[in-house]
Protein backbone atom coordinates (compact mmCIF):
# COMPACT_ATOMS: atom_id res chain seq x y z
CA UNK A 1 0.00 0.00 0.00
CA UNK A 2 1.32 3.14 -1.03
CA UNK A 3 1.96 5.92 1.70
CA UNK A 4 -0.57 7.88 -0.88
CA UNK A 5 -3.80 5.55 -0.03
CA UNK A 6 -3.29 5.21 3.47
CA UNK A 7 -3.05 9.11 4.01
CA UNK A 8 -6.23 8.97 1.99
CA UNK A 9 -8.08 6.06 3.74
CA UNK A 10 -6.92 7.52 7.14
CA UNK A 11 -8.81 11.19 5.83
CA UNK A 12 -11.29 9.08 5.06
CA UNK A 13 -11.67 7.53 8.36
CA UNK A 14 -11.38 11.18 10.34
CA UNK A 15 -14.36 12.40 7.59
CA UNK A 16 -16.17 9.12 8.80
CA UNK A 17 -15.55 9.14 12.37
CA UNK A 18 -17.83 11.78 13.69
CA UNK A 19 -20.23 11.14 10.86
CA UNK A 20 -21.53 7.11 12.03
CA UNK A 21 -24.62 6.87 12.85
CA UNK A 22 -25.84 8.87 16.27
CA UNK A 23 -29.03 8.20 18.51
CA UNK A 24 -30.55 9.84 21.15
CA UNK A 25 -32.77 8.47 24.06
CA UNK A 26 -35.25 10.54 25.22
CA UNK A 27 -38.39 10.87 27.54
CA UNK A 28 -42.03 12.15 26.13
CA UNK A 29 -45.22 12.68 27.95
CA UNK A 30 -48.59 13.89 26.55
CA UNK A 31 -51.38 15.80 28.42
CA UNK A 32 -54.81 14.94 29.14
CA UNK A 33 -54.79 12.00 30.35
CA UNK A 34 -50.77 12.04 31.04
CA UNK A 35 -49.19 9.68 29.02
CA UNK A 36 -45.48 8.62 29.05
CA UNK A 37 -42.73 7.15 27.29
CA UNK A 38 -38.95 6.55 26.98
CA UNK A 39 -38.04 6.46 23.31
CA UNK A 40 -34.67 6.19 21.36
CA UNK A 41 -34.68 8.30 18.28
CA UNK A 42 -32.14 8.51 14.90
CA UNK A 43 -30.50 11.82 14.99
CA UNK A 44 -28.98 13.33 11.50
CA UNK A 45 -25.25 13.19 11.62
CA UNK A 46 -24.87 17.32 12.04
CA UNK A 47 -26.99 16.95 15.54
CA UNK A 48 -25.29 14.59 17.80
CA UNK A 49 -24.59 16.63 20.47
CA UNK A 50 -27.69 17.75 23.30
CA UNK A 51 -28.18 21.15 22.47
CA UNK A 52 -28.08 20.74 18.88
CA UNK A 53 -30.40 17.06 19.24
CA UNK A 54 -33.00 18.97 21.22
CA UNK A 55 -34.96 21.25 18.84
CA UNK A 56 -34.96 18.86 16.46
CA UNK A 57 -35.90 15.85 18.84
CA UNK A 58 -38.96 18.02 20.09
CA UNK A 59 -40.41 19.34 16.10
CA UNK A 60 -40.26 15.41 15.49
CA UNK A 61 -42.20 14.61 19.12
CA UNK A 62 -44.50 17.47 18.54
CA UNK A 63 -45.73 16.21 14.87
CA UNK A 64 -47.34 13.56 17.00
CA UNK A 65 -48.87 15.71 20.20
CA UNK A 66 -45.55 14.18 22.10
CA UNK A 67 -43.76 16.77 24.33
CA UNK A 68 -40.22 16.37 25.29
CA UNK A 69 -39.02 16.19 28.69
CA UNK A 70 -35.58 15.11 28.69
CA UNK A 71 -33.00 13.81 26.10
CA UNK A 72 -31.10 11.39 28.47
CA UNK A 73 -28.12 10.51 26.27
CA UNK A 74 -26.80 10.66 22.72
CA UNK A 75 -24.81 7.25 21.74
CA UNK A 76 -23.78 5.65 18.27
CA UNK A 77 -24.98 2.34 16.88
CA UNK A 78 -23.38 0.06 19.66
CA UNK A 79 -25.59 1.55 22.34
CA UNK A 80 -28.88 0.19 20.19
CA UNK A 81 -29.37 -3.21 21.58
CA UNK A 82 -29.31 -2.13 25.29
CA UNK A 83 -31.97 -0.18 24.78
CA UNK A 84 -34.16 -1.61 22.94
CA UNK A 85 -36.29 -3.53 24.76
CA UNK A 86 -37.01 -0.79 26.97
CA UNK A 87 -38.12 1.78 24.11
CA UNK A 88 -40.42 -1.18 23.24
CA UNK A 89 -42.97 0.29 20.46
CA UNK A 90 -40.72 3.88 20.79
CA UNK A 91 -37.49 2.47 19.51
CA UNK A 92 -36.59 4.37 16.21
CA UNK A 93 -40.53 4.91 16.06
CA UNK A 94 -39.91 8.94 15.28
CA UNK B 1 -68.90 72.39 80.00
CA UNK B 2 -71.59 71.30 77.20
CA UNK B 3 -73.17 68.67 76.93
CA UNK B 4 -71.97 66.29 74.07
CA UNK B 5 -75.12 67.12 71.62
CA UNK B 6 -75.66 63.84 69.49
CA UNK B 7 -78.54 64.32 67.03
CA UNK B 8 -80.82 61.34 65.25
CA UNK B 9 -80.25 62.66 62.05
CA UNK B 10 -76.43 63.00 62.60
CA UNK B 11 -76.19 59.72 63.79
CA UNK B 12 -77.72 58.54 60.71
CA UNK B 13 -75.25 60.22 58.25
CA UNK B 14 -72.44 58.39 60.09
CA UNK B 15 -74.17 55.32 60.61
CA UNK B 16 -74.67 55.29 56.32
CA UNK B 17 -71.11 55.89 56.57
CA UNK B 18 -69.80 53.17 58.96
CA UNK B 19 -72.20 50.86 56.91
CA UNK B 20 -71.18 51.56 53.64
CA UNK B 21 -67.42 51.14 54.65
CA UNK B 22 -67.96 47.97 56.86
CA UNK B 23 -69.94 46.55 53.81
CA UNK B 24 -66.64 47.03 51.61
CA UNK B 25 -64.17 46.01 54.06
CA UNK B 26 -66.09 43.01 54.77
CA UNK B 27 -66.52 41.87 50.84
CA UNK B 28 -62.32 43.36 50.35
CA UNK B 29 -61.44 40.82 52.77
CA UNK B 30 -63.54 37.86 51.71
CA UNK B 31 -62.73 38.70 48.35
CA UNK B 32 -59.17 38.30 48.83
CA UNK B 33 -59.14 35.62 50.99
CA UNK B 34 -61.09 34.02 48.51
CA UNK B 35 -58.55 34.60 45.68
CA UNK B 36 -55.87 33.48 47.94
CA UNK B 37 -57.58 30.32 48.21
CA UNK B 38 -57.96 30.00 44.36
CA UNK B 39 -54.28 31.01 43.74
CA UNK B 40 -53.17 28.71 46.64
CA UNK B 41 -55.45 25.78 45.63
CA UNK B 42 -53.59 23.20 43.50
CA UNK B 43 -55.30 22.97 40.02
CA UNK B 44 -55.49 19.52 38.17
CA UNK B 45 -52.49 19.38 36.06
CA UNK B 46 -50.13 19.59 39.77
CA UNK B 47 -50.44 15.75 39.67
CA UNK B 48 -49.44 14.77 36.19
CA UNK B 49 -46.57 17.44 36.66
CA UNK B 50 -45.63 15.73 39.52
CA UNK B 51 -45.72 11.97 38.30
CA UNK B 52 -43.73 13.60 35.06
CA UNK B 53 -40.81 14.52 37.40
CA UNK B 54 -40.76 11.31 38.88
CA UNK B 55 -40.59 10.25 35.23
CA UNK B 56 -37.50 11.91 34.22
CA UNK B 57 -36.05 12.18 38.19
CA UNK B 58 -36.23 8.16 39.23
CA UNK B 59 -34.61 7.49 35.65
CA UNK B 60 -37.47 4.91 34.60
CA UNK B 61 -37.01 3.09 31.35
CA UNK B 62 -39.10 0.45 31.72
CA UNK B 63 -42.32 0.60 29.61
CA UNK B 64 -44.24 -1.14 32.25
CA UNK B 65 -43.23 1.11 35.34
CA UNK B 66 -43.85 3.61 32.70
CA UNK B 67 -47.17 2.42 32.27
CA UNK B 68 -47.65 2.24 36.23
CA UNK B 69 -46.79 5.63 36.10
CA UNK B 70 -49.61 6.96 33.56
CA UNK B 71 -52.36 5.04 36.08
CA UNK B 72 -51.07 6.85 38.67
CA UNK B 73 -51.39 9.83 36.92
CA UNK B 74 -54.85 9.14 36.17
CA UNK B 75 -55.70 8.33 39.55
CA UNK B 76 -54.48 11.97 40.50
CA UNK B 77 -56.78 13.72 37.90
CA UNK B 78 -59.61 12.15 39.13
CA UNK B 79 -58.41 13.24 42.22
CA UNK B 80 -58.43 16.71 40.66
CA UNK B 81 -62.11 16.43 39.73
CA UNK B 82 -62.57 15.80 43.31
CA UNK B 83 -61.00 18.91 43.98
CA UNK B 84 -62.84 20.88 41.37
CA UNK B 85 -66.03 20.23 43.04
CA UNK B 86 -64.44 21.12 46.59
CA UNK B 87 -63.08 23.95 45.05
CA UNK B 88 -66.99 25.22 44.09
CA UNK B 89 -68.05 24.06 47.32
CA UNK B 90 -65.51 26.12 49.29
CA UNK B 91 -66.49 29.49 47.36
CA UNK B 92 -70.32 29.08 47.77
CA UNK B 93 -69.15 28.95 51.24
CA UNK B 94 -67.23 32.28 50.98
CA UNK B 95 -70.25 33.92 49.62
CA UNK B 96 -72.40 32.49 52.30
CA UNK B 97 -69.57 33.94 54.49
CA UNK B 98 -70.17 37.49 53.22
CA UNK B 99 -73.70 37.56 52.73
CA UNK B 100 -73.98 36.47 56.47
CA UNK B 101 -71.33 39.05 57.94
CA UNK B 102 -72.69 41.76 55.84
CA UNK B 103 -76.33 40.97 56.94
CA UNK B 104 -74.73 40.81 60.85
CA UNK B 105 -73.50 44.08 60.29
CA UNK B 106 -76.62 45.54 58.85
CA UNK B 107 -77.91 44.59 61.69
CA UNK B 108 -75.78 45.63 64.18
CA UNK B 109 -75.94 48.98 63.40
CA UNK B 110 -79.52 48.89 62.71
CA UNK B 111 -78.90 47.89 66.74
CA UNK B 112 -77.19 50.90 67.21
CA UNK B 113 -79.13 53.70 65.91
CA UNK B 114 -82.44 51.98 67.25
CA UNK B 115 -80.69 52.17 70.34
CA UNK B 116 -79.56 55.82 70.22
CA UNK B 117 -82.97 56.81 68.95
CA UNK B 118 -84.65 55.04 72.03
CA UNK B 119 -82.27 57.86 74.08
CA UNK B 120 -83.23 60.41 72.51
CA UNK B 121 -86.91 59.50 73.24
CA UNK B 122 -86.62 58.50 76.74
CA UNK B 123 -84.76 61.94 76.94
CA UNK B 124 -87.13 64.13 75.27
CA UNK B 125 -89.91 62.98 77.20
CA UNK B 126 -93.28 63.18 75.20
CA UNK B 127 -93.47 62.51 71.09
CA UNK B 128 -95.75 62.74 69.10
CA UNK B 129 -96.33 59.94 66.70
CA UNK B 130 -99.41 59.80 65.48
CA UNK B 131 -101.89 62.29 66.23
CA UNK B 132 -105.94 60.54 64.90
CA UNK B 133 -108.81 63.25 65.25
CA UNK B 134 -112.21 61.90 65.56
CA UNK B 135 -114.81 64.50 65.45
CA UNK B 136 -117.71 62.19 65.80
CA UNK B 137 -116.57 60.78 68.99
CA UNK B 138 -114.98 64.18 70.00
CA UNK B 139 -111.87 61.79 70.61
CA UNK B 140 -108.25 62.76 69.66
CA UNK B 141 -106.08 59.94 69.77
CA UNK B 142 -102.43 60.76 70.72
CA UNK B 143 -99.83 57.90 70.61
CA UNK B 144 -102.61 55.80 70.91
CA UNK B 145 -103.96 57.50 74.19
CA UNK B 146 -107.51 58.60 73.69
CA UNK B 147 -108.50 62.37 75.18
CA UNK B 148 -111.92 63.55 75.29
CA UNK B 149 -112.71 67.05 74.15
CA UNK B 150 -115.44 69.28 74.30
CA UNK B 151 -117.12 70.34 71.02
CA UNK B 152 -115.19 73.88 70.97
CA UNK B 153 -111.61 72.44 71.59
CA UNK B 154 -112.20 69.47 69.28
CA UNK B 155 -112.93 72.13 66.17
CA UNK B 156 -109.37 74.17 67.39
CA UNK B 157 -107.31 71.33 67.32
CA UNK B 158 -109.08 70.22 63.72
CA UNK B 159 -108.45 73.70 62.15
CA UNK B 160 -104.88 73.43 63.73
CA UNK B 161 -104.19 70.24 62.32
CA UNK B 162 -105.33 71.49 58.78
CA UNK B 163 -103.13 74.25 59.37
CA UNK B 164 -100.27 72.44 59.95
CA UNK B 165 -101.09 69.97 56.78
CA UNK B 166 -100.80 72.85 54.67
CA UNK B 167 -97.74 73.98 56.51
CA UNK B 168 -99.47 76.91 57.88
CA UNK B 169 -98.91 79.34 60.80
CA UNK B 170 -102.57 80.61 61.85
CA UNK B 171 -102.84 83.63 64.15
CA UNK B 172 -105.58 83.86 67.12
CA UNK B 173 -107.69 85.57 64.77
CA UNK B 174 -107.33 83.42 61.96
CA UNK B 175 -108.50 80.34 64.33
CA UNK B 176 -111.72 82.43 65.33
CA UNK B 177 -112.71 82.99 62.22
CA UNK B 178 -112.23 79.78 60.49
CA UNK B 179 -113.99 78.15 63.81
CA UNK B 180 -116.79 80.83 63.43
CA UNK B 181 -117.39 81.08 60.36
CA UNK B 182 -116.45 84.25 60.63
CA UNK B 183 -113.98 86.70 57.79
CA UNK B 184 -110.73 87.16 59.65
CA UNK B 185 -111.01 90.96 59.70
CA UNK B 186 -114.84 90.75 61.99
CA UNK B 187 -113.26 88.11 64.17
CA UNK B 188 -111.18 89.02 67.40
CA UNK B 189 -107.36 87.88 67.97
CA UNK B 190 -109.07 87.40 72.00
CA UNK B 191 -111.14 84.87 71.53
CA UNK B 192 -108.90 83.03 69.59
CA UNK B 193 -106.17 82.87 72.39
CA UNK B 194 -109.19 82.34 74.52
CA UNK B 195 -109.78 78.85 72.50
CA UNK B 196 -106.29 78.34 72.07
CA UNK B 197 -105.92 78.58 76.23
CA UNK B 198 -109.00 76.36 76.77
CA UNK B 199 -107.53 73.45 74.36
CA UNK B 200 -104.03 73.30 75.99
CA UNK B 201 -105.80 73.35 79.58
CA UNK B 202 -108.53 70.49 78.67
CA UNK B 203 -105.68 68.39 77.01
CA UNK B 204 -102.85 69.37 79.46
CA UNK B 205 -104.43 68.73 82.24
CA UNK B 206 -105.93 64.76 80.30
CA UNK B 207 -102.01 64.56 79.28
CA UNK B 208 -100.42 65.15 82.53
CA UNK B 209 -103.41 63.10 84.03
CA UNK B 210 -102.48 60.03 81.96
CA UNK B 211 -98.68 59.91 81.69
CA UNK B 212 -98.04 61.66 85.27
CA UNK B 213 -100.51 62.06 87.77
CA UNK B 214 -102.76 59.03 87.56
CA UNK B 215 -105.98 59.02 89.22
CA UNK B 216 -106.72 55.64 90.88
CA UNK B 217 -110.62 55.44 91.19
CA UNK B 218 -111.83 55.74 94.54
CA UNK B 219 -108.02 54.64 96.01
CA UNK B 220 -106.02 58.18 95.61
CA UNK B 221 -103.31 59.45 93.28
CA UNK B 222 -100.21 58.04 92.21
CA UNK B 223 -97.35 59.51 89.84
CA UNK B 224 -97.14 57.08 87.08
CA UNK B 225 -93.46 57.51 86.28
CA UNK B 226 -90.49 54.63 87.48
CA UNK B 227 -88.97 54.73 91.19
CA UNK B 228 -85.52 54.34 89.86
CA UNK B 229 -86.05 57.94 87.59
CA UNK B 230 -86.99 60.37 90.40
CA UNK B 231 -83.90 62.52 91.85
CA UNK B 232 -84.01 65.43 95.03
CA UNK B 233 -81.83 68.21 94.79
Amino acid sequence: MSPRIALLSCLALLVAGPAQACYADYRAKMDNPLRLHYGVIDLPDTACTTEAARPLIATRLAASGWELLQIVSIFGSDGLAARRSDAGSYFLRF
Amino acid sequence: MPDRISSVSETRTATGRVLVIGIVAVVAVLGLSATLLFVNLPDAGAFNAAVADVFVLMDVRNPDATRVLEIMAQTGTAFSQVLESYRAVIFVLMVFATALLVACLVFLVTIVTLNRRMGEIERQGIQVSSLVLSREERVVLINNLAFNLTDAAMETLAVLAEARLDDEVLSGAQIEAMVAGKHASDADEAAGATRIKRLRDSLGNQIVSELLVKNIARHGYVLAIDKSVIRMI
